[in-house]
């Protein structure tokens, strides 16, 4: 039986061979961080569920204690009301940097500045036509409704990133593990920085993009969700490759200016010593 | 463009979206409502929505245009007893969310919509029947 092979032609941004192969390159980076992360993700969602249940009960616990402390309507709101706030932010914090950004500038657009403010909650809630009296109960009540938790998706989708980042992560390896194997000895530093760069951005890029696309509903679970991750990981790796060349040339140029040597000791030059004490 | 809102007036409601689409019923009309909660308090969805079915309609309310507080405690009438329920949604339909930037945000839109619209979700709504609608709306 003769076996052939298909050949796919894919665009890159690139002006030459040499850049194309860089990009693929950092993408690939990208992807082991991306997929590594996705698989943090699917392990973490769990915990995170749990750690929610947990604060919520806590919430409930405070809530009857300063119940009874007999605070009036709108204290008690206030209080309520920022308290959520504070769990919200910190859950948030736990989807990475990315989602987090995206999440409180959603909330600034929605309440105004300053996002779930009492303030901000109070103004919107007269707009809509709350009678004055009946706003704190309202605020109130929304503040301590009980709440479905995380989504059906998010929990779906993290037992699937959490196989599928796996594999992510050793496909993506091999191309990296080739990358520095068959480099040429002096072009090995500058691909070091450019992989840990790589890996990091895809990492993030990766994490951002599946808390986005979960958020948004664009892909929830499944095949869907994991590309979601590699594309982030694959933006993100190139970034982190780009902006670990950079950090490479800034270190030469620093090496090469300051005298450093290779041994990382700076080299002794009684002249300059001199000029800076006088 | 109009500000959408919902005036109740006796059992009469008259919901107008922003888009200018009128639509004038009864209460008697609803044949059933859902008290949507769509992602988590944790992804950032805190907000709600009513989906309200007639028999020839659908409305999609949500809690944050003018009139809805006077339209929810409407819905908590004894008439109404046992035609709501809380339901739970991943993510609404990308036509039915309101636009933020011109890309589909993650709250709902007031929408007017076909009966057949409601065969979008109703395989992936989850009834949270441990859950009192006097508690959400």
């Amino acid at each position: 039986m003769t076996e052939q092979m298909e050949s796919v032609t894919v665009a890159v941004p690139a002006y030459n061979e040499a850049e194309g192969l860089d990009f693929l390159e950092s993408v690939a980076a990208g992807n082991v961080g991306a997929g590594a992360k996705m698989t943090s993700f699917g392990n973490t969602v769990p915990a995170i569920r749990q750690e929610y249940k947990v604060l919520i009960e806590d919430f409930e616990k405070n809530l009857k204690d300063k119940q009874a402390q007999k605070l009036s309507s709108k204290e008690l709101a206030k209080w309520a009301v920022n308290e959520r706030k504070k769990i919200a932010q910190l859950m948030r914090a736990k989807q990475g940097g990315g989602a987090q950004l995206v999440l409180e500038l959603r909330d600034n657009i929605k309440y105004g500045l300053g996002g779930r403010s009492y303030e901000n909650l109070e103004k919107r809630a007269l707009s809509q036509g709350i009678p004055a009296a009946e706003v704190s109960n309202e605020l109130l009540k929304k503040a301590t409704k009980p709440n479905a938790g995380i989504s059906k998706a998010a929990i779906e989708g993290a037992s699937f990133l959490k196989h599928g980042g796996r594999v992510v992560v050793v496909v993506s390896i091999s191309v990296t593990a080739y990358t520095l194997l068959t480099a040429p000895e002096e072009q090995l530093e500058k691909l070091l920085y450019e992989q840990v760069g790589g890996i990091a951005g895809g990492a993030a890029g990766g994490g951002t993009a599946v808390g986005l696309c979960i958020l948004f509903g664009v892909a929830t679970g499944g095949w869907g969700l994991l590309a979601c991750g590699v594309v982030g990981g694959g933006l993100g790796g190139y970034a982190g490759s780009e902006l670990g060349n950079q950090i490479y040339l800034y270190k030469e140029d620093y090496v090469k200016n300051s005298e450093i040597g290779i041994s990382g000791f700076e080299v002794y030059d009684p002249s300059r010593f001199l000029k800076s004490v006088n | 463009m109009a500000k959408s809102r919902i005036e109740v007036d006796g059992l009469a409601v008259t919901f107008t979206t922003s888009k200018s689409l009128l639509s004038l019923k009864n209460v008697s009309d609803i044949s059933k409502f859902y008290c949507l909660t769509v992602g988590s308090d944790v992804f950032a969805n805190d907000s709600i929505s009513i989906l309200v079915l007639y028999s020839d309609q659908v409305w999609l309310v949500p809690d944050s245009i003018s009139g809805a507080y006077q339209f929810r405690k409407l819905l908590l009438t004894d008439d109404l007893a046992g035609k709501g329920k809380v339901a739970q949604l991943d993510s609404l339909p990308a036509s039915w969310r309101k636009r933020v930037f011109f890309v589909p945000g993650i709250d709902a839109d007031a929408k007017i919509l076909g009966l057949s619209e409601f065969k979008k979700i109703e395989e992936s709504l989850s009834i949270l029947d441990n859950h009192e609608l006097s508690d959400y709306i």
